[in-house]
């Protein structure tokens, strides 16, 4: 009698699992339901989110720390700065770091196959290297 | 690696899979470590240049590796959700090498987590700014007028809408992977009771945490299942690798201004204009049939994000005549990355492109 396999089974199973619930969704992704809960959820989350900011800005203030925010409005300051750097110095052409070989390139045509034509009976040379061989 | 069940030389006996079950429990427990202790693998390492950086918008131009190049450059347009490391994973598994190997010069266009500043964002400014700013600066890079635009998901959406924007150029291929057109048919867009503005946070961003929450709904067991899978296969490298490679992808989802999230339920998800016409931009009618270049659309079969008859009407819309839809075997991601698109996507977007970039 052949031994059960536990892994085999497990992989069966979880691909049945993720079968049957992906199929599911599929069916009431466009339900009012769904829809609903969504919409519950972001809301919920976004309160969430907007309660542990506020506490964690309090905290960084607190600790004298900037906030990620600040740190953020930093960053994007200083991205600015970049950017306006990048359209003040002399171009750089992408060629001059990069290689530029020539553009005439063409894409290599495969060669249609040549009709094989039945071979035709060889007439036997008196002499021949096939002679020889035989 | 191979897996020990799968070796010929099974013992069948209830010693021998003990034995074997054993062996990968340890291996397991080693790799579990190793798994905690190190950092994801590297994704997007080709060489490459920034040649233009404007806010949230990147335009890199990879450095080529093959003696000669077509003619016409490529620009590839990411999702505005996710960074352009997609196409370059690792050695061997990346899109770009692949091209860049083929003989293409590899513009990219890439991006930055917009800012708040950045939340009136909306596809006007991709579509009438970002792109042909870009396009201008390819032009002027390579001394080509032509340009291939490809565009991945919504960086097709994109590259659509500024192609069926400017019908007399300067484009000579149109390229979309996996492009949402009949948005009656994508899943989430249907969704009629979900407010957008519920969506949007304080700073006037979708923030990245919403977005992987609104993919991971099309498949909600995914993750869990993934996860299960990882553990199963912690003793296979390549496969952890992988996984890492992906998950790292899916962490670095970028925010999106919230007006462009606005425009985009509006105008695309709740109006369906982009496939039932009715979309203007910068005073012009969006019409599919202005979209006269040589067009391939490649769309995955097993698409959950992008099913495939919400992506089919590109074709059958278009003026083109040069026109062609590749339906292949994968999901939204596996389409464009990975063992599988290394095997059936590349080299059949490679003979396409190859013929129409001299």
């Amino acid at each position: 009698m052949a031994l059960p396999d536990p892994l085999k089974l497990y992989r069966e199973t979880i691909t049945r699992f993720e079968n049957g619930i992906n199929t599911l969704a599929a069916r009431h992704l466009d339900s009012k339901e769904v829809g609903l809960v969504i919409d519950q959820y972001a809301r919920v989350s976004h309160g969430l989110q907007h309660l542990s900011q506020t506490s964690l800005d309090r905290l960084y203030k607190r600790m004298d720390l900037p906030s990620r925010a600040e740190v953020d409005a930093l960053a994007r300051a200083l991205r600015r700065v970049e950017d306006k750097l990048d359209q003040l110095l002399p171009a750089v052409h992408s060629g001059a770091l990069a290689p530029r070989p020539p553009r005439t390139r063409r894409p290599v045509v495969e060669a249609p196959p040549v009709p094989v034509k039945p071979a035709a009976k060889r007439k036997r040379k008196a002499g021949s290297d096939d002679d020889s061989a035989t | 690696m191979t897996r020990p069940h799968d070796t010929k030389v099974v013992d069948a006996s209830l010693t021998g899979r003990l034995r074997s079950e054993l062996g990968m429990m340890v291996q397991r427990g080693i790799k579990g470590l190793e798994y905690l202790s190190t950092p994801p693998p590297a994704v997007g390492m080709t060489p490459r240049t920034l040649v233009h950086r404007r806010g949230t918008l990147c335009l890199y131009h990879y450095h080529p590796t093959a003696d000669e190049i077509y003619r016409v450059p490529l620009l590839l347009v990411m999702a505005t959700t996710s960074k352009a490391a997609i196409f370059d994973l690792a050695k061997g598994q990346s899109l770009i090498e692949y091209l860049l190997a083929r003989g293409y010069d590899v513009y990219v266009m890439d991006w930055h987590a917009p800012s708040p500043e950045e939340a009136h964002l909306k596809l006007e400014h991709y579509v009438l700014d970002f792109i042909p700013d870009c396009i201008g600066r390819v032009q002027q890079a390579t001394g080509v007028d032509d340009v291939t635009l490809i565009g991945y998901c919504m960086g097709g959406v994109l590259a659509t809408l500024y192609a069926a924007l400017h019908p007399g150029g300067p484009l000579k291929n149109l390229v979309c992977f996996t492009t949402p057109v009949d948005w009656t048919k994508m899943p989430l867009a249907k969704q009629r009771h979900l407010n957008p503005e519920r969506l949007i946070g304080a700073t006037g961003l979708v923030s990245p945490q919403t977005i992987i929450r609104a993919i991971d709904l099309h498949r909600p067991a995914g993750r869990i299942a993934g996860k299960a899978r990882l553990w199963d296969n912690l003793w296979n490298d390549d496969y952890v690798r992988g996984f890492r490679m992906m998950a790292r992808f899916s962490d670095e989802t970028l925010p999106l201004p919230g007006e462009y999230m606005r425009q985009i339920h509006r105008e695309l998800g709740q109006n369906n204009s982009l496939c039932e016409g009715g979309l203007r931009m910068g005073g012009k009618e969006v019409d599919l049939k202005n979209i006269e270049v040589s067009l391939l659309h490649i769309i995955a079969q097993y698409d959950s994000l992008v099913p495939p008859d919400c992506a089919q009407p590109l074709v059958a819309r278009v003026g083109s005549r040069d026109k062609e839809e590749l339906l292949l075997p994968g999901g939204h991601v596996s389409l464009v990355a990975g063992p599988a698109a290394v095997k059936r996507m590349w080299p059949r977007l490679d003979r396409w492109l190859g013929e129409r970039s001299v």
